[in-house]
């Protein structure tokens, strides 16, 4: 009887816990996609040429110069050359491409795209919010036309975009530095699991309920005090149950700690969560 | 133990739960709303700034152009009686963004500089000295510039009260606005192609 009772209850907060997440609605960075998603391209490397333009040496070049700006200042730089723009506008093209993507990190918007369009020949660079203050268009426009133009007129693609990069990071150097920053926050993490997960092990050694409800009272007020309440309910019933098993864990969460510090850099190629305000400089060649 | 204990004992843990679920959902749903409310408001100040932006590259414009352009006053002119236009307005930013009557009286003034400053540029072709300043070549990018950046915080501001007002209507968000008087919001529609300055061939 007791034990059906408590999964009575346990089902009743469930099904309330899902009534309230569908409710919470995700924070949203930038109008939504006016294209139809298979249009804006999910960029998985930093230079994307879907011309073969560039040789596959000079793609390998360029990517690595970007991957190694980015470890070094988080500053992320990517280079998309389409074929044509099929009618679209190219600057509403260029956004959806940059903030779809959402280049360059949250919080400091520290994005940048340039885009090539070869059957128009247009050209645009596209700077986050975060590089307009090193980057405002009158000085894109010079490197737009000091570098980039007077290349490609010549049909020197890789050269062009080479120096505009070059010139670009000179622009911003200085304006970001990498702080490690990303990676203390994962670390950060997966230490406080794991001193949560020794705490409840340690209470779960007298008796698992015992762990478990100590487990599931320090998550909501965790819950509680960096998020809400709704948060620390669901935080609180996850405590509970992990809670439980707390005592079976043990070495295994000072592994999952290592890998959530590691998983920060290396790997394939994303968006940071960064926006874009509409700033840089449109060109043709 | 027994039976009835029990029962009461599950009933009562049912009301807590069921009590703690609504209270947060309403908690939540009251925040979301408020969120959308600010973030709109937020959107039109990021509108607002954009053209500020523009604004300020004026009197370094206005600077360097009057050596070169002492015979085209009017020019000159037009663009200052214009700028007074824009500072007139001393609605705060909020209250525009509630009000697409206010809306419109903001977005005029501005559209109003834009054709001012479109103009002079058109009058600086016929000085190249003057057009080859470092000035000027940055003045015309952040014209572009600003054009760009206004399509795109309008849009994006639109779209915050779009989401808004769908939130709102939605059910049980529309109880817990109208409980809280929050009530649908409008923006200004502006014309086909009105919203683009006059683009200047040269």
């Amino acid at each position: 009887m007791k034990k059906k009772a408590f999964t009575l209850i346990k089902l009743m907060f469930l099904a309330v816990m899902m009534v309230i997440l569908a409710n919470t609605s995700s924070d949203s960075y930038g109008s939504p996609d006016k294209f139809d998603s298979k249009e804006i391209p999910k960029l998985t490397r930093r230079v994307t040429d879907y011309t073969n333009t560039l040789s596959q040496d000079q793609v390998n070049k360029l990517e690595g110069k970007l991957e190694q700006y980015e470890k070094q200042t988080s500053n992320q730089i990517a280079i998309v050359i389409v074929p044509s723009l099929n009618g679209k506008v190219l600057e509403e093209y260029s956004m959806a491409i940059a903030q779809g993507n959402k280049l360059g990190q949250k919080g400091k918007d520290n994005g940048l795209l340039i885009l090539l369009s070869m059957k128009e020949r247009k050209l645009r660079i596209e700077v986050g919010y975060g590089l307009e203050g090193v980057l405002p268009d009158g000085l894109c426009g010079r490197i737009r036309d000091n570098e980039l133009v007077p290349n490609f007129k010549e049909g020197k693609f890789y050269k062009g975009l080479d120096n505009g990069i070059d010139k670009i990071i000179l622009a911003i150097k200085g304006e970001y530095k990498s702080d490690g920053e990303i990676k203390i926050k994962y670390i950060g993490y997966g230490v406080l699991f794991l001193i949560w997960l020794i705490i409840s092990g340690l209470f779960s050694l007298i008796h698992r309920a015992v762990g478990a409800t100590v487990g599931a009272i320090i998550a909501f007020i965790v819950g509680l005090l960096f998020w809400s309440l709704a948060v620390a309910i669901v935080l609180g019933i996850i405590g509970f149950f992990v809670g439980l098993i707390s005592r079976d864990i043990g070495s295994f969460a000072g592994d999952i700690a290592g890998t959530i510090g590691d998983s920060g850099t290396g790997g394939g190629f994303s968006g940071g969560g960064g926006g874009f305000g509409g700033g840089g400089a449109s060109g043709s060649w | 133990m027994n039976k009835l204990v029990v029962i009461l004992l599950v009933s009562l843990a049912a009301l807590v739960i069921v009590g703690i679920g609504s209270c947060s959902m309403i908690v939540g749903s009251y925040n979301n709303i408020v969120t959308l409310d600010e973030s709109a408001n937020k959107a039109w100040g990021k509108v607002e700034n954009v053209y500020q932006r523009r604004f300020d590259l004026i009197p370094n414009l206005m600077e360097t152009a009057k050596g070169y352009l002492t015979f085209e006053k009017e020019t000159l002119i037009a663009v200052t009686e214009a700028r007074k236009q824009v500072t007139d307005i001393k609605v705060s930013s909020e209250e525009i963004a509630k009000n697409p009557m206010l809306q419109k009286q903001f977005l005029d003034a501005q559209q109003n500089l834009g054709s001012a400053l479109s103009r002079l540029l058109v009058v600086v072709e016929k000085y190249p000295d003057l057009k080859a300043s470092q000035v000027m070549i940055q003045f015309m990018d952040e014209q572009a510039g600003t054009e760009n950046r206004v399509a795109v915080e309008r849009g994006r501001f639109q779209d915050t009260i779009n989401e808004y007002n769908s939130t709102i209507r939605r059910f049980p968000n529309n109880i817990i606005a109208g409980v809280f008087g929050f009530g649908k919001r409008e923006y200004y529609k502006a014309e086909q192609g009105a919203e683009k300055a006059p683009k200047v061939k040269f």
